[in-house]
């Protein structure tokens, strides 16, 4: 079976989610912290989400402002995330050359 | 100021958001709302519009996977997708959408005014690459042919007065008379268009006997005397050229009886009903050579030199007043002005010249009765002067013509830039699905399937530049179209200058021509550059945003 590649956006806010993991996090800090334009944030958003391995809740902050959607990774996810991560990184130092200096 | 500013940005993020979200499938108006419910969180105005656009494209794309995905109405991501496999539904829906671009801009091609708009656009590619010579002229060739195979005088006519070639004009002209003696008057549309063949003496007096009283003929002959008198004249000086011409009693003689002639055809009208025959029969539609010769009505040398006649009327008129000939001087007026209102009929003396002599002469006609003291005549002829008042009539002339040609020069511009956009989309989107191809081949490298997306969107976008730039084509060219339906079919013949300005503006290519042409041709450059620099523009966008996006483990 065919593995589908793992994008760099979606590593990017595995990466975020994993630094707290217990931390319900908004969609606009996410894109802050990533740097990703809604446009690109928010469809990952929907696929973590879709897989059961995010989890998403609504918050009111206070009267007239609109509720706010927040999320965090569901233990599976978390899972998977770390798995991923681990993965990425060492793909990542068999690519650096021998003797990189950084 | 600063304030308002910034609050009427917000709400145009804020509309734009919440329309997208009224569009989306019902699954993803959750996260419209999660992306709307952010929106008053975010940091400055246009960051505010930015969240917004980016948000409101997400779910475009999702509606339009909804619509046109079947199965998928009503969904937004399909269930059994990989977590990992990029939006699938999406990017179908975008090669589903550039797959209806492409069909609908080759669904153009089933509309005659798009494949000739096409034909004329390439014509001065086909002149730079010498596909075919210069003054070739292919179709008449081959219609000429199958006339000649069929015996059809008709289609032999319609061949022969078209011809740059003046052998085979004349060749095809006298076999066309042969088959059908009725066409003798093609002799003299073949003698004005072509006045250096040997022929003419000859073929001038067969029609001076068939129409006796047309002026056509005399200037027919006076125009091959002028031809002549042209080649010599470089060797005399400007004195002895105008003697020679003033002196040269053959060409006095063809004058006088042009402007004793009572009446002038030529036979236009006749060669209008051969036209729409001939078109239909044989499905004739090139442009270019269906008004070739088209212009020469008039013996053009003779015609101008008819003012030096006039000219020398008027002046004997003014002699002959002088020496109390009154009758005779008359005469003499009414010889210019008569053959100045024959020709005005058709519509010839529209030339400042012309028309200033006309006017002259019904001064002197003014004058002359108001001497005799016939008031009424007086004022008839001083109306009729003041008609033919070269000033009047040549700024009118003029400001019509200017904005004639601002318009066809524009129009040929927009139709060589968009022929070239459809040659470069057209390419854009072979290299585009060639990556597409290699991406999508099992064992192709990782670097390869990067590029997807990228390909993917390019794809998109020259499949929609292909359609905009038939729909541009087809939209310009069709008014041009249907001038040359009205001027071939109807023998409409009033827009015929604008077709022919268009045609000659969208020949001419980049540097392939004059330095007169340069200049005219200005908008095309203009225009081509702000094409190309909106399609750098666009690419590098599209390049920036697929390539650019931060890594994962960048610091």
């Amino acid at each position: 079976m065919k593995i589908p590649r793992i994008s760099s956006e979606t590593l990017l806010v595995l990466e975020r989610f994993v630094e707290r993991p217990t931390d319900w996090r908004y969609g606009y800090e996410l894109s802050r912290v990533t740097g990703l334009k809604s446009g690109t944030l928010y469809p990952i958003l929907m696929r973590l989400e879709k897989h059961s391995l995010l989890e998403a809740r609504w918050v009111t902050t206070e009267d007239g402002v609109p509720p706010r959607h927040t999320y965090r990774l569901t233990p599976n996810g978390l899972e998977l995330a770390r798995t991923q991560l681990t993965e990425a990184r060492q793909r990542s130092m068999v690519q650096q050359p021998a003797f990189c200096s950084g | 100021m600063r304030m308002m500013l910034e609050t009427h940005l917000r709400q145009v993020a804020t509309v734009l958001l919440e329309s997208a979200i009224r569009i989306a499938p019902p699954d993803t108006r959750d996260w419209g709302q999660a992306m709307r419910g952010e929106l008053i969180h975010v940091e400055g105005p246009w960051a505010a519009v930015m969240w917004a656009l980016g948000g409101a494209s997400v779910l475009a794309k999702r509606a339009l996977a909804s619509l046109f995905i079947p199965g998928r109405r009503g969904q937004g991501i399909p269930p059994d997708a990989g977590l990992f496999a990029k939006d699938v539904s999406v990017r179908k829906a975008v090669l589903v959408t550039g797959a209806g671009c492409i069909l609908a801009a080759l669904l153009f091609f089933a509309a005659p005014p798009f494949r000739q708009g096409i034909r004329v656009s390439l014509a001065g590619w086909q002149n730079v690459f010498r596909v075919t010579p210069s003054h070739g002229q292919p179709g008449l060739a081959a219609l000429a042919k199958r006339a000649e195979a069929r015996h059809d005088p008709e289609g032999l006519a319609f061949c022969a007065v078209r011809l740059q070639n003046s052998r085979e004009s004349a060749r095809l002209a006298q076999e066309a008379v042969r088959l059908d003696p009725a066409l003798i008057w093609v002799y003299a549309v073949v003698a004005v268009r072509h006045p250096d063949l040997p022929q003419i003496s000859q073929w001038v007096s067969t029609l001076e006997q068939w129409d006796p009283k047309n002026a056509l003929f005399p200037l027919i002959t006076a125009e091959s005397i002028d031809i002549d008198l042209v080649s010599k004249a470089t060797k005399l000086s400007p004195d002895e050229e105008r003697k020679e011409w003033v002196e040269d009693p053959a060409w006095q003689s063809a004058m006088a009886a042009a402007f004793a002639s009572p009446k002038f055809d030529d036979y236009l009208d006749r060669l209008k009903q051969i036209d729409r025959k001939v078109v239909r029969q044989y499905r004739f539609g090139d442009p270019d050579e269906l008004l070739s010769g088209n212009q020469a009505d008039l013996p053009s040398y003779a015609f101008n030199d008819s003012q030096r006649f006039a000219k020398s009327l008027l002046q004997s008129g003014q002699e002959l007043e002088v020496q109390g000939d009154r009758r005779g001087a008359v005469e003499k007026y009414w010889a210019v002005a008569r053959f100045g209102q024959m020709m005005d009929s058709q519509a010839h003396t529209d030339n400042e010249g012309w028309v200033g002599l006309q006017a002259m002469a019904y001064k002197e006609l003014q004058a002359l009765s108001a001497k005799e003291g016939n008031a009424g005549e007086a004022a008839l002829f001083s109306y009729l002067a003041e008609k033919f008042d070269p000033v009047r009539v040549e700024r009118a002339g003029l400001e019509e013509w200017m904005f004639d040609r601002d318009i066809v020069l524009r129009n040929a511009a927009v139709l060589q830039i968009s022929s070239l956009m459809m040659i470069i989309f057209s390419g854009i989107i072979v290299l585009a699905a060639l990556v597409l191809i290699l991406a999508s081949r099992r064992g192709a490298r990782p670097a390869t399937q990067r590029y997807k997306p990228v390909a993917t969107m390019v794809a998109l976008a020259g499949a929609v530049g292909l359609l905009v730039s038939s729909a541009t084509i087809y939209l310009t060219y069709r008014p041009y179209w249907y001038i040359l339906q009205s001027t071939i079919l109807n023998g409409d013949r009033s827009h015929a200058r604008d077709l022919r300005e268009f045609l000659m503006a969208a020949h001419v290519l980049p540097g392939y021509a004059s330095d007169s042409f340069l200049l005219v041709n200005f908008p095309f450059y203009f225009w081509t550059g702000v094409t190309l620099l909106g399609v750098i523009g666009l690419a590098l966008i599209l390049l920036r945003h697929f390539l650019g996006r931060p890594h994962a483990h960048s610091p």
